[in-house]
């Protein structure tokens, strides 16, 4: 089976400082990995090479069955990315937003469980940028709902929500684990009792100095 | 009695350098405006009326000032940036500072508009030029120009003083009381004065030096009286700037709380206006997201829209050809129409993590979009052609 992850000798410096040294990981269908590491060691680098927000100095991505720099819509279509920060756009209300992701991701009726989802109540249709950090979360997690992704990359997703958020995404993550779909996640330890809820595979990142090695299966 | 104690804030070297956090332009929009229509005003009279143009003058020059006072004063106690900045142990100075570096390039931009709004509208009729005429209106612009500073200093610092919480029974406590008029909190009251107040008090000093200027250029010789009553609120001004910065020292730390709060307040449950209906007919996701901003987050949009097409097509089809003020009115369109949209073309530079993991186009992961793009630049630059090749064919 096609793996929902597959990028290999990823390298990435900014300036003289190497982020990423060759770097490979790959995901397999229903596979969730968590890549845990202190602040500055590069998984934001790795998540935003994974997702197209970085561009590699080298190396290859596939979502699924398609190369993210020769297929990048159609590898797009196949990813949902959640950052760890996020400035909702001016001008907009919640409701606009995952309307706007919903008509992306190709599924219109999707709309209705991202409004679920997101559970903001009237907050819905206030302009997001009045919202709180964790609606603004919650409304965010939404924005992954609409469609059927093979890969969910979200980057310190536990950060800021309350118990019942938390929950929520946790069930939202398993169900798309038993359809199939794979996930990548950056973490920190005090997320480790939802990291073994989900029965996530975890790679340590101990060195500050980045990422420097292969994040394989096998390891 | 609740008695509040001023906080004099933190001390730290001032960091005049803040000011590059607003993009220059932004209050020059109603100025332009105000300028324009002070240009046709003046157009309009016949040539050798110089008593209806001056009596223009002392309406269009206050009012000028009075468009833009608003944006101009904005970085000092109202911009969201002031609220963000104040938890950084930052002097109050270098708010001051970085708040005055915004407003001097504002306040040189809406006396420049005047100057060209009073030589254009003058010229224009005039098939000789009356210069006489142009250089007196200038002056006495200028003069009132050169109140209009101090005077907005001044004011900035005032309204940061006097937008504090005063003791239960003091003066100041019941003058806000009594001004609010059910419009706003106490303490936010006297920014519903400030900005009047502040041309108020630039035209009065400046109207003695101003008949000074018009009797001298009708020719009769200026007394020891009349320098005096000229030079006079000049010594004043000068003081202006400088009580300026103390009260707004004395006042920043309470006053853009108090302002941001009222602010919130006011505003009401952040509900936007709806999404017209025909946005959701277009086509493509983005587009109807990106028209939706340009209609929500600048003013008028439909309206600067049908004025820019009306004004192009207009100057494009009329038989005469294009005259140097119709140019300058197709260009000031052309400005109301564009400047108020750069917050939202402004974001769209940003790294937009949002757009750019999304299965859409490289150019539509970047905020752009064909269309929309061409409904921005495609009026302004094919009505702009269109009358710059009539210009030169009837040349």
């Amino acid at each position: 089976m096609i793996a929902a992850l597959n990028a290999s000798h990823i390298t990435k410096a900014y300036g003289q400082v190497r982020v990423l040294v060759n770097v490979d990981l790959e995901i397999n269908r229903s596979e969730i990995v968590a890549l845990m590491g202190p602040n500055g060691s590069g998984k934001s680098t790795f998540l935003g090479c994974i997702t197209g927000t970085v561009i590699p100095d080298s190396g290859d991505v596939w979502i699924g069955q398609r190369n993210l720099k020769r297929e990048p819509v159609e590898a797009r279509r196949r990813l949902r990315y959640l950052p760890q920060e996020l400035d909702a756009p001016s001008g907009l209300t919640g409701t606009e937003i995952l309307r706007f992701y919903a008509q992306v991701f190709g599924d219109p009726a999707g709309q209705q469980a991202a409004s679920e989802m997101a559970d903001l109540g009237a907050a819905q249709d206030h302009l997001a940028t009045t919202y709180s950090v964790g609606m603004r979360r919650r409304l965010m997690f939404a924005g992954l709902v609409p469609g059927d992704a093979e890969l969910y990359v979200l980057d310190e997703p536990f950060a800021g929500l309350d118990a019942e958020s938390r929950a929520r995404l946790c069930d939202f993550l398993r169900r798309r684990l038993e359809a199939g779909s794979g996930v990548l996640l950056a973490a920190h330890d005090q997320d480790e009792p939802e990291l073994d809820a989900l029965g996530a595979r975890r790679h340590r990142v101990e060195s500050s100095a980045g990422i420097a090695h292969s994040l394989k299966p096998s390891d | 009695m609740t008695r509040v104690v001023a906080y004099t804030g933190p001390v730290s070297a001032p960091r005049p350098d803040l000011a590059v956090w607003r993009s220059p332009g932004t209050a020059m929009f109603a100025p332009a405006l105000v300028a324009a229509g002070w240009l046709l005003a003046l157009g309009a009279t016949t040539s050798d009326d110089l008593a209806s143009r001056r009596a223009l003058l002392f309406v269009g020059g206050p009012l000028l000032l009075m468009a833009g006072i608003h944006g101009r004063l904005e970085p000092y106690l109202h911009a969201p940036e002031r609220a963000r900045l104040l938890p950084l142990p930052l002097a109050a100075r270098a708010h001051w500072l970085s708040s005055r570096g915004y407003h001097l390039p504002q306040l040189l931009g809406t006396v420049s508009l005047g100057v060209a709004a009073l030589a254009v509208g003058t010229l224009w009729p005039s098939a000789q030029p009356q210069w006489q005429g142009i250089y007196e209106l200038t002056a006495l612009w200028l003069w009132l120009a050169v109140f209009a500073l101090p005077c907005e200093l001044l004011i900035a610092g005032s309204a940061a003083a006097l937008g504090r919480r005063f003791p239960i029974g003091s003066l100041p406590y019941r003058t806000q009381e009594k001004v609010t008029g059910g419009w706003t909190s106490r303490e936010a009251a006297v920014h519903l004065y400030a900005p009047a107040l502040a041309v108020g008090v630039a035209v009065l000093l400046a109207l003695p030096g101003q008949l000074s200027i018009t009797r001298a250029f009708e020719g009769h010789t200026l007394r020891a009286g009349h320098i005096a009553a000229s030079v006079t609120p000049f010594v004043v001004a000068l003081a202006m700037p400088t009580a300026g910065c103390r009260l707004y020292r004395r006042g920043i730390w309470e006053a853009v709380a108090w302002l941001s709060e009222m602010i919130k307040t006011l505003a009401g449950p952040p509900l936007p206006v709806a999404c017209p209906p025909w946005v959701s007919h277009i086509p493509s996701p983005l587009a109807q997201i990106l028209i939706l901003r340009m209609l929500r987050l600048s003013p008028f949009t439909r309206l600067r829209f049908v004025a820019v097409v009306g004004s192009g097509l207009y100057l494009a089809l009329r038989t005469a050809g294009p005259t140097l003020p119709s140019a300058v009115t197709f260009t000031v369109v052309v400005m109301c129409w564009l400047l108020p949209l750069r917050p939202v073309a402004g974001q769209r530079g940003r790294p937009q993590t949002w757009l750019a993991t999304l299965p859409l186009p490289a150019a539509q992961r970047q905020g752009r979009h064909v269309w929309v793009q061409v409904a921005t630049w495609g009026p302004p630059v094919f009505f702009g052609f269109v009358i710059f090749a009539r210009w030169i064919a009837t040349r």
